[in-house]
């Protein structure tokens, strides 16, 4: 029987979103006391309004996988930020820019979207949609790493949205 | 001064610094997408940094928490936005 399975998925989603968003709500209102009754309204109104706009996928998204993906995500876009800005200032202005095309194992839009602002927070590199070849990555200035790292960055993301293993894919 | 308000005013001068090369960098480069890098890198590590000396400022565990909420939902939107104009663009310019 596939009801039971499809509506179990469901609960857990549903589980899932309302407590990220009840700690939303909870932030925002500073664990004010006078405020919390007001979740048993808020929170299951939001998450069956996020239900309705991004239905869950058959993938689920591993949100401690996410979590964990973080503190390495903010030491690569602090060194976006740093590269950006020693590029600005640079009197030589050091800015050879080039596209790339990337082919992505994303096949989902929400992990695909998720990986594209990834990359345009990464050093370098900054995406600018998909199309029949891949990723259209957009450079500052391409080098024979930024393929390596991109395809390193694609691969921890697709374990927290368990996205299918490539199957032997290759680069165009 | 004490030591956290040192702290905070080094913090605070870091994330105008980003701002400013962000700027810069919006200035400087040469096209379209080289101009979005820098807007939406550098402008999201001095939103960060200022994020943070706000946080020590007022030392609440609460306000702290809603900063790095309003940070991480910046960051997110940031990542998208920069998508989005950078696609918009490739299509202004005739790329696809």
């Amino acid at each position: 029987m596939t009801l039971p399975a499809v509506s179990f998925s469901l609960l857990l989603s549903a589980l899932k979103r309302a407590a990220l968003l009840g700690l939303a709500w909870l932030v925002l209102t500073g664990g004010e006391f006078g405020a919390l009754p007001y979740i048993l309204i808020t929170v299951p109104a939001a998450t069956a309004l996020s239900l309705l706009l991004l239905p869950p996928g058959p993938r689920p998204l591993r949100l401690l996988r996410l979590v964990a993906l973080f503190p390495g995500f903010l030491v690569r876009s602090v060194m976006g930020g740093v590269d950006v800005a020693w590029r600005a200032f640079h009197p030589r202005l050091p800015v050879k820019p080039g596209w790339i095309h990337v082919e992505t194992r994303m096949q989902d839009g929400p992990a695909r979207a998720l990986y594209g602002a990834e990359t345009s927070l990464l050093p370098g590199t900054l995406s600018a949609g998909c199309d029949a070849r891949g990723m259209k990555i957009h450079c500052l200035e391409v080098t024979d790493h930024t393929r390596e790292r991109l395809k390193i960055e694609e691969e921890r993301l697709a374990r927290a949205f368990s996205q299918d293993e490539a199957q032997g894919r290759d680069d165009g | 001064m004490s030591v956290v308000e040192g702290i905070i005013a080094g913090l605070l001068v870091l994330g105008v610094f980003f701002y400013v090369a962000g700027t810069v960098g919006l200035l400087r480069f040469p096209d379209t997408h080289s101009r979005l890098h820098a807007l939406t890198k550098a402008d999201n590590l001095g939103l960060g940094f200022i994020v943070i000396a706000a946080g020590l400022h007022w030392g609440d565990g609460w306000i702290a928490g809603k900063l790095a909420l309003v940070w991480l939902l910046t960051l997110f939107a940031a990542g998208m936005a920069a998508q989005l104009v950078a696609r918009a663009a490739l299509k202004a310019e005739g790329g696809e």
